[in-house]
């Protein structure tokens, strides 16, 4: 009777804090407007009435300015770009924002060279969001979760990563906490410049690598446009002359090739401007792959730009 | 079947179950089939081998308790070349084939000596041990070789303790096994407070620490030399927790079924000596090494330099055990070359630290000891977690460098992750030098709430902060 007694108690009190604690932690993150979970929220938050959704790695974060092509387009544009993220999880936001975001009439795919190899993916792991239970049948996520675990949904919470968690707490104690300068997502690299760093530690000639799964990817995109009825446009944002990736890549115009194939047969508009007049220019750029404020005013006024010549003709 | 998957907990709760179900006469046969059903999880082809060692040292055992003189001898050494013969084919035939080829600028002919391309049994090195131990023990007359063929198969096939030990010997296991158990609330107690410690141990600490020390481990070049520093000490709490949380599981598995299995860790970050530091780890094996190895060579009753040498040679074997690489030989190579050295240095060190009157300060006296020792033990581990010689060699050079730099921020490993686990391992080794053991073998009853602090604290803990990716356990590898 002790034994039953004992068990019983801290299996009971142990389910009350985890309970508690996830509830705690699921506040947390709702508060957050940073980060993956920002840009979660910001998806989820029906009364954006986002019309222009912009995703992809740091490339569309710090170079795609909201405001200028909210003003140039007439739109309502909201960027969705995340660091270092790949082709899987820009699938996985697209799904999300557009299920909840109805009035989406444009998506903006920055492509990288690099986004087609998920297992560098920081945010493979960041399964769960407080808002979806069934947050799984949204997302490509990864087989190696605990799926018993997950099915228990009070316990959710042993699942999430320490990123998370991190954000959780962020979320609580700085809940109003947004970047400087940061727009509808839109966060510009406010320092002029820091080329400190290449872009790629060897210089040599070396292979993009590319998983073929991966970069299938692309096309189930497509399809998820299409089906959602929305206009999809890859575009590739300018690189600094001297960092072009096809400099030191060996594959990187047969795989822009691919790219382009893509969107010829899923009749997406295909935007290459990674090496416009400007790219000549270090005064444009915070480093070798990234603009600086002044380089994403105007390479937003020019993807602005052509959106509204799209809208105009169509 | 991990212990740490779900899986495993209902295999456990259906086996115990049956267990206290049966007359006891129906027991073994029970507990032997779910040791195969165990065992089978992982490949279940490579039964048939372990039951062929079985039969073997079975008949081996009965064999050599009848026979005497030399026909004695040569029974034990048949069974002993029939369990070294699998592990040699198994686990040492593609090495030794490498560094001939090696060695003679592979100009043998492939055909001849193909290389095979078969998965390591499971657990085979520890039941190898513990299947050679009482064929040894029945030679040595320590044992009365078991006639019953299930009981002896259960021993060799316990599942708790069948693919990491710890190593048992036949005189603690046998009898256990023809004693009637009675379900005991005391034992399920303990039994269930050594599992979820050691899940915790296993699933909080260790696939945690496991997420920066595989990153880091397999890209060395990648990292400066904090990075490789942390990774390092990391590998040293990872590695103990992942494997006395698996011994711990194993105990408390045992325990909860009536059955006591040997402690395999007692605290051995405690050890203020290399030589402490292998009483206080892997327990089971390094008693076997001593029991069948070192005293067999003389032990220190020999000659001194014979006396290094058999110090030397028993830890070269044990890391040569511990892997078909030569950094597992060079890491147990380490260990033999640090204790011939403090046997060569005692009498200057004793001299000195009477001298500077560090004898008569404790407490920065033992912490230099403590230190020291880790600090040993953890540079050795680098060399049996670096995935090659050179990478091992390039880590040691680039740590004792002075390329450090700050924190290396990884994809999958954060700057709050790594304050966590450091929290955590502090937390850990507090709760183990000063708690962990009287609370875990304190009975029902006895410091009632303290042992449900302690439960809550541990269940909640794997709950919140456990890493559920199945990582297998290190040692299963061996």
């Amino acid at each position: 009777m002790k034994l039953i007694k004992y068990l019983l108690t801290v299996f009971i009190i142990s389910f009350l804090i985890t309970w508690g604690v996830s509830w705690v932690t699921n506040k947390g993150l709702l508060s957050s407007q940073v980060d993956f979970y920002g840009k979660m929220n910001a998806a989820s938050d029906t009364g954006k009435k986002t019309n222009v959704l912009i995703v992809g790695s740091s490339r569309a974060l710090v170079n795609v300015d909201t405001r200028i092509l909210d003003s140039v387009t007439g739109l309502r544009s909201y960027n969705y770009g995340l660091n270092a993220v790949t082709i899987r999880t820009c699938f996985n936001i697209m799904k999300y924002a557009l299920h909840y975001q109805n009035d989406v009439k444009f998506v903006l795919l920055n492509i990288d060279y690099n986004m087609f190899n998920v297992s560098k993916d920081p945010y493979k792991d960041a399964y769960y969001y407080p808002f979806e239970k069934n947050f799984q049948n949204f997302l490509m996520t990864d087989s190696t979760a605990n799926w018993y675990i997950h099915k228990l949904n009070f316990l959710d919470i042993s699942l999430y990563d320490d990123f998370a968690k991190y954000a959780a707490v962020d979320g609580w104690i700085r809940p109003g906490r947004t970047i400087d300068g940061v727009y509808k997502g839109f966060y510009p690299h406010q320092t002029l410049n820091d080329f400190s760093e290449s872009p790629v530690n060897d210089l040599s000639k070396t292979e993009i690598p590319v998983n073929e799964n991966d970069f299938s990817i692309l096309n189930d995109i497509a399809g998820l446009c299409k089906k959602a009825n929305v206009k999809l446009v890859f575009v590739i944002a300018p690189y600094f002359k001297k960092d072009f990736p096809g400099n030191y890549y060996t594959n990187y115009y047969s795989l822009l090739e691919r790219i382009k194939q893509v969107a010829q047969q899923n009749d997406i508009l295909f935007l290459d401007y990674a090496s416009l007049p400007m790219a000549s220019d270090k005064a444009y750029f915070y480093n070798g792959n990234h603009l600086n404020v002044k380089g994403a005013g105007i390479y937003s006024s020019i993807v602005a730009d052509t959106i509204r010549k799209y809208i105009v003709s169509n | 079947m991990l212990f740490n998957s779900l899986e495993f907990i209902a295999f456990f709760i259906v086996v115990t179950i049956i267990f206290f179900a049966l007359p006891h006469k129906y027991r073994w046969f029970h507990l032997l089939a779910a040791s195969c059903y165990f065992y089978m999880a992982f490949v279940p082809i490579y039964i048939l081998i372990l039951f062929g060692t079985i039969i073997i040292d079975y008949f081996a055992g009965i064999w050599i308790e009848r026979a005497s003189g030399r026909r004695r001898k040569w029974l034990l050494i048949i069974s002993i070349i029939s369990n070294i013969g699998v592990l040699a084919v198994f686990k040492y035939y593609n090495f030794f084939l490498d560094n001939i080829n090696a060695a003679t600028g592979n100009s043998i002919d492939r055909s001849l000596l193909p290389y095979l391309n078969i998965l390591l049994p499971i657990g085979l090195s520890f039941h190898t041990f513990q299947a050679l131990s009482y064929t040894i023990e029945v030679y040595r007359k320590h044992q009365n070789a078991e006639k019953h063929f299930g009981i002896y198969a259960l021993y060799v096939m316990f599942y708790p303790q069948l693919v990491a030990g710890p190593i048992e010997r036949p005189q603690n296991m046998l009898h256990q096994f023809h004693e009637k158990k009675f379900f005991n609330s005391d034992n399920f107690f303990i039994g269930f407070k050594l599992i979820i410690w050691g899940l915790f141990k296993k699933v909080v600490i260790a696939d945690r620490l496991a997420i920066l020390v595989n990153q880091v481990y397999n890209n060395p070049a990648e990292h400066n030399a904090t990075m490789l520093f942390i990774a390092t000490v990391f590998f040293a709490m990872q590695i103990y927790c992942d494997f006395s949380g698996y011994s711990g599981i194993a105990l408390g598995t045992a325990r909860v079924m009536g059955f006591t299995l040997m402690k395999n860790f007692d605290n051995p970050f405690q050890s203020k000596s290399i030589s402490e530091f292998w009483k206080r780890w892997h327990i089971s094996l390094s008693t076997w090494f001593r029991d069948y190895l070192y005293i067999s060579l003389g032990g220190n009753k020999v000659s001194i330099p014979r006396w290094y040498f058999n110090l030397f040679f028993v830890f070269l074997v044990s890391g040569f055990w511990h892997g078909a690489n030569w950094t597992f030989m060079i890491w147990g190579a380490l260990h033999g070359f640090y204790l011939v050295f403090a046997i060569l240095i005692d009498r200057p060190a004793k001299y000195i630290v009477s001298k500077t009157g560090l004898s008569k300060m404790p407490v920065l006296y033992n912490s230099f000891q403590l230190l020291t020792t880790f600090a040993l033990v953890t540079f050795a581990f680098i060399f049996f977690r670096a995935n090659s010689v050179s990478d091992a060699f390039y880590i040691v050079k680039k740590i004792f460098s002075n390329q450090w730099g700050g924190w290396q921020a990884t994809e999958v490993f954060s700057i709050f992750s790594l304050a966590l686990s450091i929290v955590l391992v502090i937390a850990l080794l507090i709760t183990e030098w000063k708690f962990s053991d009287r609370i875990i073998e304190s009975r029902l009853g006895e410091i009632y709430k303290t042992n449900l602090v302690f439960g809550v604290v541990v269940i909640t803990g794997i709950f919140l902060l456990g890493v559920f990716q199945k990582l297998s356990f290190i040692y299963f590898q061996f």
